[in-house]
């Protein structure tokens, strides 16, 4: 049986939840759903660029609010990756000044079943600009602050893996990588307001 | 910082408190002092989303690794691994039939096993995918791999530190140029880096599986072998068979 084919959602979101097997469930969601979702981005004034790169938003706005245990599950996941997909498409077309009427209307008589997505989306420009900003931390804090907050390897594992002298070398680096991202953050209110939303919903 | 006055250290002390490392005492004196201090409730905040960044960051980055991974399997010919498999299956389900009925070819069977033999039976040089752009971003490692040049490919020492991808081709060719102890090493490079895909780390497994059996280290081949049968998602799943694993636990009792 070919990974993912017969996947069930309860499965999917524990494993999202506990971040086991990531990359697997990261794989078995494009594998069930990259297809459609790409079909409406493409039909409606996208190209396949567009539809991947809205996809991985997608992707990764659903893996953030599974973990922050906000994916309630009253809808399944396939209509709720529907929905993410869509509101991101539309805010892209927003941005760039070609809104889709009729999505607009129809978009405002949906209910509020869900997390607003609005607040869970961080927007194509809104993560390129976050991607950047990382990237002028430099690769050493991007490394550091990737394998504590990210992958959540302790001070040991990471002295293991990068080779400094001592665990204190290794904290006082990850703060000082940690305090210039807050500097740089302060002086990025868009990113600042993103992450907040997505903090707090 | 360990020498700081102790007014200094209460920023290290509230990261301490965001990473969840302080306790008991230490940690009800942080929130007392975060509740009475507006100061330091905003700094905490300012903490907290720098984190969330990171998160953020790192998932988009996992996410998009999967997106790339999966663009070049749907881009790259189907391997020749795929039609063997089958015929390799097939073949292993009638000698196993045979062992089972005929004691005596069974016995010559466990006398005759060896670790170049095992490793002969499972392994297959591995064949990279097709180049996408003639070759225009194709490094130095990469061209002599699929060039052949098993021998050079050991040997390059690029100007700048060595991919992932560079680190797995070289581990192949020291297998190829029969140097399964360099081959180890090499594949637990691969393992050992976080920006290494899981496609990646699940084929340096494999034949990083295969190198141990090749240098006669059984116990840690076994480890991996098990952990790929365990993992019926895992790229090699099919390639590890019940009588691999007994081949290979048969070896480590010779």
């Amino acid at each position: 049986m070919e990974p993912g084919s017969n996947f069930p959602d309860a499965e999917l979101v524990a494993h999202i939840r506990s971040g086991s097997r990531m990359e697997e469930m990261i794989r078995t969601i494009y594998r069930l759903y990259f297809d459609s979702l790409s079909w409406y981005v493409m039909n409606n004034s996208g190209n396949l660029q567009d539809a991947e790169d809205v996809f991985q938003e997608v992707v990764v706005s659903f893996v953030d609010l599974v973990q922050k245990d906000r994916f309630r599950g009253e809808s399944s996941i396939k209509t709720f990756l529907y929905s993410l997909n869509r509101h991101t498409w539309l805010n892209e077309l927003k941005r760039r000044g070609r809104a889709l009427a009729r999505e607009e209307k129809y978009e405002r008589g949906q209910p509020q079943s869900q997390p607003d997505v609005n607040v869970v989306i961080a927007g194509r420009e809104t993560t390129n600009q976050l991607v950047k900003l990382m990237d002028l931390l430099g690769e050493t804090c991007k490394k550091i602050l990737l394998l504590f907050y990210y992958e959540n390897r302790s001070i040991t594992e990471i002295l293991e893996t990068l080779h400094y002298e001592n665990e204190q070398v290794v904290r006082n680096k990850k703060y000082k990588c940690l305090k210039q991202l807050e500097k740089m953050m302060d002086d990025n209110p868009v990113i600042r307001q993103t992450m907040k939303n997505l903090l707090h919903g | 910082m360990d020498n700081a006055a102790p007014e200094d250290k209460i920023p290290d002390q509230l990261v301490r408190y965001l990473d969840g490392e302080l306790t008991g005492s230490e940690k009800q004196d942080m929130e007392k002092k975060i509740a009475m201090d507006t100061a330091l409730q905003q700094e905490l905040e300012n903490l907290q989303l720098a984190r969330e960044a990171v998160r953020r960051f790192g998932l988009h980055r996992q996410v998009g690794e999967v997106r790339r991974l999966m663009l070049e399997e749907k881009q790259a010919p189907v391997k020749k691994m795929g039609q063997t498999r089958r015929f390799v299956r097939l073949s292993l389900a009638v000698a196993a039939s045979i062992l089972v009925v005929v004691l005596g070819i069974a016995g010559y069977n466990f006398y005759s096993l060896s670790a170049s033999g095992v490793f002969a039976d499972h392994y297959q040089v591995y064949e990279p995918g097709t180049v996408r752009d003639g070759g225009a971003n194709e490094t130095a490692i990469e061209k002599a791999y699929r060039e052949k040049r098993y021998q050079e490919v050991t040997t390059i020492v690029p100007a700048r530190p060595v991919t992932a991808n560079e680190l797995f081709l070289r581990g192949i060719a020291y297998l190829e140029t029969g140097q399964p102890a360099n081959g180890i090493a090499s594949f637990q490079q691969v393992l050992a880096r976080p920006e290494a895909g899981a496609i990646l780390k699940e084929e340096a497994e494999y034949y990083l599986a295969l190198a141990y059996i090749r240098d006669k280290d059984y116990d840690p081949a076994l480890r991996l072998l098990h952990r790929i049968r365990n993992n019926p998602a895992h790229l090699y799943h099919s390639q590890v068979s019940g009588r691999f694993v007994k081949q290979v636990r048969l070896l480590k009792w010779k």
